[in-house]
């Protein structure tokens, strides 16, 4: 049976028609509360009205031109790989004949954040998966949401401040989202650097790096809060095709983001020639133009290209 | 009679999860960053859209509209659900994510006919109409919300809202010239 048109004037109190096309409409936008649950079902009870949907498909279509108009984003590679394999069980389970409504994936809301492996202590390799997040995934995107960004684009002495504009795509999403697409891009085999590594003590850090635009994000954790009076940690790309680390930047780490792990944009003032590995320096503040050895604090090497040697972070005296 | 994706997923067709994951999970994931007010919160949501999707593809009626507007609507519904289960409000859309050109889904780069028919509509509709309409939609205010941001008197908000839709559903339907801007 045809369900009778909505009447499209003033809903009446007295026209169940009018009432039932105001609570779709309410459930097209917002939802129903339990109480409009409960009366929308006793008034598709009677005679004449039925539920057709209509409206939640109309707003669903003004959702996909409007997100037409500004696009979307794409879904990090670990999501997309995790559906993937949950996706596989539910098909399988589905050709069994198994299945049971209210499929849960290994991984459901109701089971907790996912932890993620770690690396063992004091490795360092190329990470192709930007699934080696060392904190719980739930964890660090919460902590991340929540993080004030602090790092700074450029390598600054004195007669040298040098900026360099992110890309703006990357500069408009939050950083964690920017560092995932990196990741995901790096999977699909584009120029994008991937490194991890952790510290005995537990400090973890990501790295990943677009080797065309010489800018990324530095996922760490860990680290304890500088005194922003006059210190700040400093990141560095360690290329072997150079005779001294490359400048990505320096950052603090503040009080509200103790134990969080943070995600800083970074920016290489110079081009990469051949990424080796990543290091942090904690420096006075304003960052210095080469690393002491004695001021670094974490480092992580790739394993195939060898670390550089240790004077390549003496001070030259520039 | 074609073979629609999403019968072939309620068939458990594995390839086909695959193709409605590559086709659908930028859109998914673009709702569930908008409509989540914790970031971490975003990949369960995203997880409940899909699973609802692979279990309610056979509902999908070809009919009553396109595949797109099948997958909205679900995705729609579970995180408007979802929103209300958390008592939380839905991270509100800044002016830079409305605006981000982030770069679209490959396999959808243009409009579904349904979706451009819609574009046009909202196009018609008086601006206030339209500014109701997309408070309401696309950054996931409430009725309430929106009359205490525009000023605009609660139950008139409301009744922008649902005429507003009823004119897109008149778009989508039989007869896209009867656009409802005339009506008050």
């Amino acid at each position: 049976m045809n369900p009778a048109p909505p009447n499209p004037q003033l809903p009446d109190a007295r026209d169940p028609a009018a009432r039932l096309a105001e609570l779709q409409a309410d459930r097209a936008v917002q939802g129903l509360t339990p109480a409009q649950d409960a009366e929308m079902r006793s008034l598709l009870g009677q005679d004449d009205l039925c539920d057709d949907e209509s409206l939640d498909r109309a707003a669903a279509a003004a959702e996909l031109a409007m997100s037409g108009e500004v696009g979307t984003v794409e879904m990090p590679s670990e999501i997309r790989q995790r559906l993937l394999r949950a996706g596989e069980a539910w098909a399988a389970q589905t050709r069994a004949g198994t299945a049971t409504p209210g499929f849960r994936l290994s991984r459901s809301p109701l089971d907790g954040p996912l932890v993620e492996r770690k690396l063992h202590p004091g490795a360092a390799r190329q990470g192709g998966r930007t699934g080696r997040l060392l904190l719980t995934w739930g964890g660090w995107l919460a902590a991340a949401a929540c993080l004030t960004i602090t790092a700074r684009y450029w390598t600054r002495t004195p007669n040298q401040p040098v900026t360099t504009p992110l890309d703006p795509i990357a500069k408009a999403l939050a950083p964690v989202e920017a560092f995932d697409r990196l990741g995901a891009r790096h999977d699909s085999g584009e120029p994008v650097v991937a490194l991890s590594g952790t510290r005995d003590d537990g400090v973890e850090a990501d790295l990943r790096f677009d080797s065309e635009k010489n800018e990324g994000y530095l996922a760490i954790a860990g680290l304890d809060v500088n005194d922003e009076s006059d210190q700040q940690y400093q990141a560095w790309m360690l290329d072997a095709g150079r005779d001294h680390p490359v400048d990505l930047g320096t950052f603090d780490v503040r009080a509200v983001q103790r134990g969080a792990k943070i995600v800083v944009p970074v920016n290489a003032r110079i081009s990469v020639r051949a990424a080796a590995g990543f290091a942090v320096s904690r420096e006075p503040r304003g960052g210095v133009v080469v690393p002491k050895p004695e001021r670094i604090i974490f480092r992580a090497d790739m394993p195939q290209m060898g670390p550089p040697a240790p004077e390549d972070f003496s001070d030259n005296g520039a | 009679m074609p073979d629609h994706l999403l019968h072939r997923v309620a068939r458990g067709e594995q390839q086909a999860v695959t193709e409605l994951l590559n086709r659908y999970g930028g859109l998914v994931y673009s709702l569930a960053r908008r409509f989540c007010y914790q970031s971490s919160e975003i990949e369960d949501a995203v997880q409940e859209v899909f699973v609802a999707l692979w279990e309610s593809g056979a509902r999908f009626d070809p009919t009553l509209g396109g595949e797109d507007t099948f997958v909205a609507t679900v995705a729609r519904r579970r995180l408007i659900d979802r929103r209300r289960r958390s008592q939380r409000r839905a991270k509100q859309s800044t002016e830079a994510d409305v605006s981000l050109t982030a770069s679209r889904d490959p396999l959808s780069a243009e409009l579904s006919d349904e979706a451009r028919r819609a574009a046009e509509a909202l196009a018609l509709l008086r601006p206030e109409q339209q500014r109701c309409l997309r408070l309401s939609i696309y950054q996931g205010l409430s009725h309430e919300e929106i009359a205490q941001s525009t000023g605009i008197p609660l139950g008139t908000v409301k009744t922008h809202v649902r005429r507003g839709l009823i004119a897109l559903r008149e778009a989508l339907e039989k007869h896209p010239t009867r656009v409802g801007s005339t009506k008050t």
